[in-house]
């Protein structure tokens, strides 16, 4: 028998009131005896079209859809020391999906980075440590989700028309889904615990400028942990999945799964500042990912956006 | 007379007096000069200045000048100085800026501070200087320290330089976006109490805009 051990509504509470005291931690700080920090605030808007949804390693099973994102976020910089700055930000998004809008979601984030120059100038390098917890609430609340993410990376403008980033990422997922989820009868006992996930990932990111307004963005990622998957029960899946339940949003019958794969990226955006608050970009993005038994799971991603600071 | 009276009043003054006895010519010429790039839009941020009179360097004063941060922006983005002159760098932000320049000309760094500006910055060297902010690295500005009394910086493609003496000028025009890596050297002949006109055209390179990177969220996997 399938079981679902996992307590669910403490998990949910504590992430919310997390997400909550990094939104708040700017405004009490503000009123401290800091001075001369800087509130930031900006909106975005993202259209997407993702060729597989379902990350399905079966070509027939592979769904798309597309999407519109929109985001709002505020944030507060604060340069405690010369060379040395803490940037706090909330965001508030809603992803809506146009087929499946059972994939449709809200997100409330919250992030710090602490940054530090290594001295003087544009060109100095930067070394940023960051903490993101984001709750996700999706349609198919099945998927509600926690989000804890940690980052270090390392960046660099290497001379005026270029610049480096090297990020090394780890996050972890917690699905809160309760109790009523539908099992699987002929299973292994696996957990349904599908949407806790944890992953490592290493990403560099290199932009290029292309024009007095233009800009390319590439980066190249290698992530390893677990992935989830919506496919028919094959026997190859349930054998190399750590945990799986029924997930009706893509049809009777269709199951997720969890499993440990390794997934390469590479993303490449064409970006252009539209007067000096707002950039327009356009960009795509191939996801390799390889699981158990040889198992591939190809996803492309295109993508079009506009942000705008206020 | 009355003015002769002041002037012995305050020894600074008396300074300036005796340079501009020394230097300024009995009838002093104009020069006006228009300025606008390859579209024809009137150029701002740029700067005209004499070399030598006549083949002959000529000594300017010190002054006083101001650089103040607006906007997370350095006003005026160009700043034309002479040799020995001090500039002060105000902040007008909420926030705080931290000014340096790695130039030839002058190499400096201001610690991190808002408000009132610390002491000003001595500019002793001629030369081009570029500024800019540790915290806000897409704050670029520009002071030209000059070796020349004869300048004027150009604003909605218009200056005015006064005071000249007659003969024959070298004239320079620089402006940070000049496609050519010197500035545009010109040599033009003014008569006394001439008011001389300059309409010239410049090829400037487009402003590098300010970069927001996109804001992107999670991807779910």
């Amino acid at each position: 028998m399938l079981t679902d051990s996992r307590p669910s509504n403490l998990s949910t509470q504590t992430t919310t009131r997390s997400v909550l005291l990094m939104w708040l931690a700017p405004l009490l700080i503000c009123a401290s005896p800091f001075a001369s920090a800087q509130w930031l605030a900006g909106a975005s808007a993202e259209t997407l079209f993702n060729d597989n949804v379902t990350r399905s390693p079966y070509p027939d099973h592979a769904l798309s859809d597309k999407s519109l994102d929109v985001s709002l976020w505020r944030g507060y910089h604060l340069q405690l020391a010369e060379y040395t700055a803490l940037l706090m930000q909330g965001s508030l998004s809603h992803q809506q999906f146009d087929h499946f809008s059972a994939l449709s979601n809200t997100r409330l984030s919250g992030s710090a980075e602490l940054s530090h120059k290594f001295g003087l100038g544009a060109n100095t390098p930067v070394l940023a440590f960051t903490a993101v917890i984001e709750r996700s609430l999706f349609n198919d609340t099945h998927r509600d989700q926690s989000l804890y993410r940690t980052s270090v990376s390392l960046r660099q403008r290497i001379q005026e028309q270029w610049q480096l980033a090297i990020t090394a990422t780890h996050e972890h997922t917690n699905g809160d889904y309760g109790q009523n989820i539908p099992l699987v009868p002929p299973a292994p006992p696996l957990p349904t615990n599908v949407w806790d996930l944890g992953a490592w990932q290493l990403a560099v990111n290199a932009e290029w400028d292309i024009g007095p307004a233009s800009w390319l963005s590439a980066t190249v990622s290698w992530r390893n942990g677990d992935i989830v998957a919506s496919t028919p029960p094959y026997p190859k899946i349930l054998d190399a999945s750590s945990a799986i339940a029924f997930d009706p949003v893509f049809g009777a019958g269709v199951v997720a799964y969890r499993m440990a794969a390794t997934t390469r990226s590479i993303t490449l955006d064409w970006n252009h500042a539209v007067g000096d608050s707002s950039t327009l970009y356009v960009g795509g993005e191939r996801q390799w990912t390889r699981g158990e038994y040889g198992l591939e799971y190809p996803v492309h991603i295109i993508r079009a956006g506009f942000l705008h600071n206020f | 007379m009355l003015h002769l009276h002041k002037v012995s009043l305050v020894p600074f003054m008396l300074c300036t007096l005796l340079w501009q006895l020394t230097s300024a010519p009995a009838s002093a010429a104009t020069l006006s000069l228009t300025l606008t790039d390859q579209n024809k839009t009137a150029v701002e941020d740029a700067v005209i200045y004499v070399t030598t009179v006549n083949g002959k360097h000529v000594a300017p004063m010190p002054q006083t000048a101001i650089v103040d941060q607006i906007g997370e922006m350095f006003v005026p983005h160009v700043r034309a100085v002479t040799l020995g002159s001090r500039v002060s760098f105000p902040n007008s932000d909420p926030i705080r800026h931290m000014v340096y320049s790695f130039s030839g000309a002058k190499n400096f760094e201001l610690p991190l501070y808002s408000g009132a500006p610390p002491a000003p910055v001595l500019f002793d060297k001629a030369g081009l200087v570029t500024l800019g902010c540790n915290i806000h690295d897409h704050m670029v500005g520009y002071i030209l320290v000059l070796d020349t009394p004869y300048y004027a910086e150009v604003h909605e493609g218009k200056a005015t330089i006064t005071n000249l003496p007659a003969g024959q000028l070298a004239v320079e025009i620089w402006h940070p976006l000049l496609t050519q890596e010197q500035a545009l050297q010109l040599t033009i002949t003014v008569s006394a109490d001439q008011n001389a006109t300059l309409s010239q055209q410049l090829e400037l390179r487009p402003e590098r805009k300010v970069r927001r990177a996109p804001h992107r969220g999670a991807t779910h996997y």
